[in-house]
């Protein structure tokens, strides 16, 4: 008997896993990798088979989707604007010197003075904070 | 080889014909065509015919969220949550021959999702169903054995999950199951056959072999 006619009369319930697997021989041998797979089908569609859903939940579905006030809920712009981003929205646009940038060729002939870089001016906070009492609160 | 030559929804190799796509209106599938241009709101015969597909299959969708939740109304929300998903993003479905594996996919990820947020009422209410003392009953047990089973089936990937989906919960042979999903009937049998050789290795398969064998 070939091979796959043994898996066939398995699977029709002629014969049991033993008996297939001691008649799967020879060649055939190299079917009996297919026993476990053909277990797990059969096992499979038998307990999933009688799975129900809620009674009416498909109905119900349908209604969601069909229901014509689907628009409104679903396809409104929803879009989420950040707290910082609606502070900047608010802002009026006032930085100082945003206008066009200035050409280096019009630097260099004169046209605009090149506005000399303001200087820091370094506060003294050696002398500032310089100590004038020692830890006893005698001064020097 | 014999050569394969396509003649509007339908595929010929040599005397064999196979037929690749499910029923879909002219009207819809004309509105599929230019989606990308059309209304963000589908119109309402593109929306009757998602429901009545997706009502058609509904055991197939609801079964991917009870194995997901373990508990049928937080399935049947899922699926809701998903068919809403669906509406928005309906115009990005290339083929519609494909919806279903397109919504199953909505569906797995909405699932995922949904346990993902700590917040959500689902993720919350997993623990105590799973955990709930199971009675003795043999209803009981065969469920149990249902949500280990759609547990193992989600852990395969989609596209052999959706496959194992079809065979189990609506028991289609390879020629339903390839109508269905718009795929070939030898695509359809590699995927069933790894799928199959992945759930016969898993924990919970063996467990039930040697308790039913």
């Amino acid at each position: 008997m070939k091979g796959r006619d043994l898996l066939r009369d398995y699977l029709a319930g002629h014969l049991t896993r033993g008996d297939v697997q001691r008649k799967l021989t020879g060649r055939a041998k190299e079917s009996r990798h297919l026993l476990p797979i053909m277990d797990a089908d059969r096992h499979g569609r038998h307990f999933l088979s009688d799975l129900q859903p809620p009674e009416g939940a498909a109905e119900r579905l349908t209604q969601v989707i069909l229901s014509p006030d689907l628009s409104s809920t679903v396809f409104q712009e929803n879009k989420q604007v950040g707290r910082l981003q609606k502070i900047f929205d608010l802002m009026p646009f006032d930085v100082v010197g945003a206008g066009q940038p200035v050409s280096k060729s019009k630097i260099k002939k004169g046209k605009i003075e090149k506005a000399a870089p303001a200087k820091i001016r370094r506060s003294n906070t050696k002398t500032a904070n310089r100590k004038t009492t020692n830890k006893k609160g005698k001064r020097k | 080889m014999p050569s394969l030559r396509l003649q509007g929804d339908r595929v010929s190799k040599g005397h064999e014909e196979i037929r690749i796509s499910p029923d879909i209106p002219e009207k819809v599938s004309e509105w599929f065509s230019t989606a990308a241009t059309a209304d963000r709101i589908p119109p309402f015969f593109v929306r009757e015919w998602l429901g009545q597909v997706l009502q058609e299959n509904y055991r197939l969708f609801y079964g991917i969220g009870y194995g997901y939740f373990h508990d049928p109304s937080y399935a049947e929300d899922a699926v809701q949550s998903a068919a809403l998903k669906a509406l928005q993003k309906l115009r990005q479905l290339k083929r519609p021959q494909t919806v279903l594996a397109w919504f199953a996919s909505i569906t797995r990820n909405t699932c995922l999702d949904l346990l993902r947020n700590p917040n959500s009422r689902a993720a919350e209410s997993l623990d105590e169903v799973s955990c709930s003392p199971a009675s003795n009953s043999i209803d009981q047990v065969r469920i149990d054995w249902q949500r280990k089973l759609l547990v193992e089936i989600n852990k395969l990937p989609e596209n052999q999950a959706i496959v194992v989906r079809l065979r189990f919960l609506d028991d289609c042979d390879l020629g339903e199951i390839a109508e269905r999903l718009g795929l070939r009937k030898n695509t359809v049998e590699v995927r069933l056959h790894r799928a199959l050789e992945k759930l016969s290795h898993s924990p919970c398969l063996r467990a039930l072999k040697e308790e039913y064998l």
